[in-house]
């Protein structure tokens, strides 16, 4: 599936702006941003459920939107896992499943509801009303239900925002793998980075409507393109440093960058990449909070603070600490 | 394949903004829907400024609009009364019988407001038996005479109580338990806590009970005319029936259209005004306290007192006469059969239209005001303003069969009166289906009437039956439309019951009369059964 450019208004706001990507056949794609930017609305277009001002979408050679035409959602052949599942009260789960068969014999829309079904580990619950479906029996039938007519393209929002903790890891891996099994190209959309980099084969970060960088989720993670694009994947330190002769200097040590040209730049350092070590800089450690993972270290340095993880051996506050920093957890930012 | 009403080639914006919104297929059925119910109000319009025939001396139009306020203050503050305490005794108090008079205090809307008139003249009328025994044996007289304004309110009020009650009932349960309980804190009695309290927090529910009650009683004819009052809707129809005039019915179904509008604002505008509270406070159960003794019992007999003189007396006193009378069996069966018909039909029939209005509007709001107009418009009014379109479609298009013109426009006028009735369970029952699933059916190959079939209105399935059930009701019981649009030898049993009345034959009028409330008894048990049993928020 092509996404070209698309455009969406709600009045003076651009919900959704120049959007473009492009999704294929057996690959997991992470769209990734905070509420609010964007991300929902985009999916409702490319199902069909609402209409672009601007731009084109096409899936399997075929023109969705665009150029004067806009292909009804029923007709499009992409199937859409809502966040609160959705699923309709009046049928039980195995008639969820198979309510996109239209037009197959009942004994062919059955087997392929059960194996469906089976795939996701609800062949017991086939008969079930979904009021006495679990949270996660539900989502999975809702995922089976939009795998049922095969799809081009299955779209998910947030699936598992719903669910808590311990399941959320539980789930995914077995929707993983019966996501995988469908061949359609997966669009997952979600404002949790650590879901999204764990599900996604590539990742889309979008922030205030755009798509502001694309990539393997190493690669967004490593080497974002700007602040917002780091701290969307998680906790960085954004410092302002200086290049000069193949190494970057920041307040809390350098290390060496290739093809840089020389001057001011803006460094980006993930809270792993700084570690304690016999002689490097020195900072202050300012506060000390433990978080479950590892002890977050508060430093100073002059003006300039950075947090830094320890998982044990944590220091006191007012301590010096010498720290340098790992180069392959630090990269600098092509935007301020 | 290409969809969505942009023609294929137009790609620039400036074209596109010019485009039409398309409306679909949904959309559309739901305009039909709520046209239907304001041609008859333009047919009013035309009709009284058309001005053939009589023009109505304004003393008149003055004297019958008097008493049609005078009626409704009555018995809008009646209802009020009544409908309040049954509600606040229900909700908050537990006593001997509470369970079975939450629903039972409902059954008398199972009586058409004319049966009650019938079996109370003969009751209590100055010619009936108990008032010439008092008379004879005890030598002095009841000072009132039913035939009179006070006791046509009396009769309404009976009648109609149960609006206000039902409205109160809910208001009162969803409350939160918080305002009553810092009432109480802060001093107050428990009645204090009634009257300051709950009572004002009540008020929007109060305004849209009675403005229901009073729409009602503006309608009425069969009860209102028998007893002698001569109100704006028994003008109406002898306006029809005995001067043979459609402008001079028209204009004084106008000051009817009037206070109808301005009712039906009153009732949307109290239902809107319901906000804040007890929409964001969960209802915690509410504290009842049980009564004892002396307070039991008048609670008690409160509740059976006012199911007794609203229904069960009356029905009583019906069957009791009748069964001095030869029923007129073959009469009798044809107009049973014709009022199931009717019922039954004209169930089905609004119950769709309202249906594709709420389906169809919930893009356009608008439309389902439209279709409210019908329901406070009365009955004698909407008649009146069908038999001038049907006159001049009559022209252009002559049918045969007058038959058939006459049961579709008794049809169409049912549905034009009811079909915001249906509208409102309907509209409740939809609200069960979020709008992603209406979307999962789009994406999983359905189109948006597809959705609406096989989505919405499966799990809408008892809220339909709830509509269909309440126009029933309202259908079996209704008289001044049929009476004036109803073919030739077409009688339904309000008809006859009607007739035999105004032939003084209240005995045979006791036949119908019963059967009218025999038919309406099984549905409205169950319709206030279901609502005694739920609690909003639960």
């Amino acid at each position: 599936m092509t996404v070209r450019s698309v455009t969406k208004r709600f009045g003076d706001v651009l919900a959704v702006d120049e959007v473009a990507f492009e999704l294929h056949a057996g690959r997991i794609t992470c769209l990734l941003g905070p509420s609010g930017c964007g991300k929902s609305t985009l999916m409702r277009i490319i199902a069909g459920l609402e209409a672009a001002d601007e731009g084109e979408i096409e899936a399997e050679a075929r023109l969705l939107e665009g150029a004067g035409v806009r292909v009804q959602p029923e007709q499009r052949r992409i199937g859409l896992v809502f966040q609160d599942f959705a699923l309709f009260p009046h049928l039980t789960a195995l008639a969820n499943v198979t309510f996109g068969l239209k037009g197959k014999p009942a004994a062919e829309k059955r087997k392929i509801g059960m194996e469906l079904l089976d795939r996701f580990g609800l062949a017991d619950r086939a008969s079930s009303w979904p009021h006495n479906l679990s949270g996660g029996e539900q989502q999975r039938v809702a995922i089976a239900r939009a795998l049922a007519p095969r799809p081009s393209a299955l779209l998910l929002d947030e699936p598992f925002s719903g669910l808590d903790g311990d399941l959320r890891a539980h789930l995914r891996v077995s929707v993983l793998t019966g996501l995988r099994d469908s061949d359609a190209a997966v669009l997952i959309v979600t404002h949790d980075p650590e879901e999204a980099m764990l599900l996604g084969d590539d990742l889309l970060l979008m922030s205030e409507g755009r798509v502001i960088q694309r990539g393997t989720p190493e690669e967004c993670y490593r080497r974002p393109r700007s602040a917002v694009a780091a701290r969307l994947l998680g906790r960085a330190n954004v410092l302002p440093a200086v290049v000069e002769s193949g190494r970057a200097e920041c307040a809390f040590g350098s290390w060496p960058v290739e093809q840089w040209p020389d001057g001011p730049a803006t460094a980006m350092l993930r809270p792993e990449a700084l570690r304690p070590s016999t002689n490097g800089v020195a900072a202050e450690v300012v506060a000390v909070h433990f978080g479950g993972v590892w002890y977050e270290v508060h430093l100073r340095v002059g003006e300039q603070r950075a947090t830094m993880g320890l998982i044990d051996q944590p220091p006191a506050v007012g301590d010096v600490l010498k720290i340098d920093i790992a180069p392959q957890h630090a990269a600098l930012l092509e935007q301020a | 394949m290409a969809l969505g009403g942009a023609s294929a080639g137009s790609s620039s914006l400036e074209e596109r903004q010019w485009r039409l919104p398309s409306l679909s297929s949904l959309q559309l059925w739901a305009l039909v829907a709520s046209l239907i119910a304001v041609i008859p109000l333009v047919g009013i319009l035309v009709s009284a400024l058309s001005g053939q025939g009589a023009d109505i001396p304004p003393r008149d139009l003055l004297r019958y609009g008097w008493t049609s306020a005078w009626l409704a203050l009555l018995v809008g503050v009646g209802t009020a009364v009544l409908g309040s305490v049954a509600a606040w005794l229900m909700v908050m108090y537990r006593f001997p019988g509470r369970t079975f008079f939450s629903w039972s205090l409902a059954l008398p809307l199972a009586a058409p407001g004319f049966a009650l008139a019938y079996a109370y003249t003969d009751l209590l009328g100055s010619a009936g038996d108990l008032r010439i025994w008092m008379r004879a044996a005890l030598g002095f007289d009841l000072p009132f005479e039913i035939r009179s304004t006070g006791g046509a309110a009396f009769v309404l009020s009976c009648a109609f109580y149960p609006y206000v009650y039902l409205a109160m009932r809910t208001a009162f349960l969803g409350q939160s338990v918080s305002a009553l309980e810092a009432a109480r804190l802060l001093g107050c009695s428990q009645l204090e806590a009634f009257r300051r309290a709950a009572l004002p927090l009540a008020r929007p529910a109060l305004a849209a009970g009675v403005a229901l009650a009073v729409m009602e009683t503006l309608a009425d004819y069969g009860a209102v005319q028998f007893l002698a009052v001569q109100t704006l809707t028994t003008g109406v129809v002898r306006a029809w029936s005995v001067f043979g005039t459609i402008a001079g019915a028209a204009q004084l179904a106008l000051p009817l259209l009037l206070a109808a509008a301005a009712l039906l604002w009153v009732e949307r505008n109290a239902r809107t005004g319901r906000s804040h509270d007890s929409a964001r406070v969960q209802p915690r159960p509410l504290p009842v306290s049980t009564l004892r003794g002396f307070r039991a019992a008048a609670a008690t007999f409160f509740c059976a007192g006012l199911l007794t003189t609203a229904l069960l007396l009356p029905f009583a006193w019906l069957i009791h006469n009748a069964l001095d009378h030869e029923p007129d069996i073959r009469r009798l069966i044809d107009a049973a059969g014709h009022s199931l018909t009717m019922g039954i039909g004209g169930a089905v029939v609004t119950t769709a239209l309202a249906l594709l209005l709420a389906l169809g509007a919930t893009r356009a709001p608008k439309l389902a005001r439209i279709a409210s107009l019908g329901y406070a418009t009365p009955g004698a009014a909407i008649a009146i303003g069908l038999l001038m379109p049907a006159a001049a479609v009559w022209q252009i298009v002559p049918m045969a069969s007058t038959f058939w013109v006459g049961i579709g426009l008794l049809v169409y006028a049912y549905a034009a009166r009811l079909m915001a009735a249906a509208l409102e369970p309907i509209d409740a029952g939809l609200a069960r289906v979020t709008p992603s699933m209406v979307w999962a059916s789009r994406t999983l190959g359905r189109t948006e009437a597809g959705a609406a079939w096989f989505v919405q209105v499966p799990v809408a399935r008892g809220a339909l039956l709830t509509a269909a059930l309440i126009v029933f009701v309202d259908i079996l019981k209704e008289l001044p439309a049929t009476l004036i649009l109803r073919p030739f030898d077409f009688d339904t049993l309000a008809v006859i019951a009607n007739n035999y009345a105004l032939d003084e034959r209240l005995g045979q009028a006791g036949w119908p009369s019963v059967l009218i409330i025999v038919l309406a008894l099984p549905p409205t048990i169950w319709l206030s059964r279901k609502i005694a049993v739920s609690r909003p928020g639960s």
